[in-house]
């Protein structure tokens, strides 16, 4: 699985927003998901937390995998979503740094927030939750067969484990 | 989910057996399928392989992620086994060897980074690579074979 972590707080997302942007919350629904950020519903209680303070979300778009370029670049083109798409002037995606470098070059010109920290690849089970093993040799962290916390990683690197 | 792996040598993998060595083969069915690298048919190949060179292979085991750890604590593997040849990703052989704490743990594949993939193009691309694989960032590999492309066919722009 890819680890990701929050790469700011839900007040630091809000600053990068206006009250005038017509905004999609973006979920991968693999590993994210599995790293307590991503999935359906994160990506809901982001969105409502969001509607809630007042941002108008047009959109929540969970998708299987975002790093399969191919299915990011449906939501542009399907008739279900591509309406949508056109008129989104801000995207969220609560995806890998992979994912969310496919939303950016497909839907170019729109603004699309970097929300996430990828930091290298884990091992998740129900005893642990997710823990990074295999981490980026530029996260300084070190790579173990029982993996570190991503409470404990994120807290080395300055990034939130968790939810928005 | 997707890391691209590269395959470590047959020779690389025999040289770390016995032949008193009881085997287990695992392979993740994901990520090193996409690579080329694992999934049913390579770890078939590989049984084949190490059997014909006279090695005991006692176990042949799918998992859909080796790194979702309950999967392979779970699993029923033979007892008695001493070594085990894991195509996974280095995730994966983490949580294997979580498990075979003791034995052997062999990982047939090299983890190089992490890749987007384009399944109408019939390819995967290295986006963020490991330290070792940074002069393969950009390169792009055909999908299920692993196999280097000449020319890339995604017109991604790759962070430097």
């Amino acid at each position: 699985m890819i680890v990701s972590l929050r790469s700011m707080t839900y007040d630091e997302l809000k600053d990068q927003l206006s009250k005038d942007d017509k905004i999609v919350v973006w979920a991968c629904n693999v590993c994210v998901k599995f790293c307590d950020v991503g999935g359906r519903n994160h990506m809901n209680a982001l969105a409502d937390k969001l509607e809630a303070d007042g941002y108008n979300v047009i959109r929540r778009e969970l998708i299987g995998m975002s790093c399969l370029q191919d299915l990011v670049r449906k939501r542009g083109t399907d008739e279900a979503t591509a309406k949508i798409f056109e008129e989104a002037t801000v995207i969220i995606p609560l995806t890998c740094e992979d994912g969310n470098e496919n939303v950016k070059h497909v839907f170019k010109g729109k603004k699309v927030i970097d929300a996430t920290k990828t930091i290298g690849l884990g091992v998740f089970s129900l005893e642990k939750g997710m823990t990074i093993n295999y981490p980026f040799e530029n996260t300084g962290l070190e790579a173990s067969v029982d993996g570190i916390p991503l409470e404990e990683a994120a807290k080395k690197l300055g990034c939130h484990a968790g939810p928005y | 989910m997707v890391n691209l792996t590269l395959p470590v040598s047959y020779e690389d993998i025999k040289s770390q057996l016995s032949k008193n060595d009881r085997i287990a083969i695992i392979t993740c069915n994901s990520c090193v399928r996409f690579s080329g690298t694992g999934g049913v048919e390579k770890m078939e190949e590989m049984a084949s392989k190490l059997r014909r060179d006279g090695f005991i292979v006692t176990d042949e085991i799918t998992f859909v992620a080796a790194c979702l750890h309950n999967h392979v604590k779970n699993a029923r593997i033979s007892e008695g086994v001493t070594a085990v040849v894991v195509l996974a990703c280095q995730a994966g052989w983490s949580s294997v060897k979580q498990r075979f704490r003791d034995e052997n743990v062999i990982c047939a594949t090299k983890t190089a980074g992490l890749v987007v993939v384009d399944r109408e193009k019939g390819v995967e691309k290295l986006m963020m690579p490991y330290r070792d694989f940074e002069e393969l960032l950009g390169k792009e590999y055909h999908l299920l074979t692993g196999e280097l492309q000449e020319k890339n066919v995604m017109d991604m722009e790759v962070e430097e």
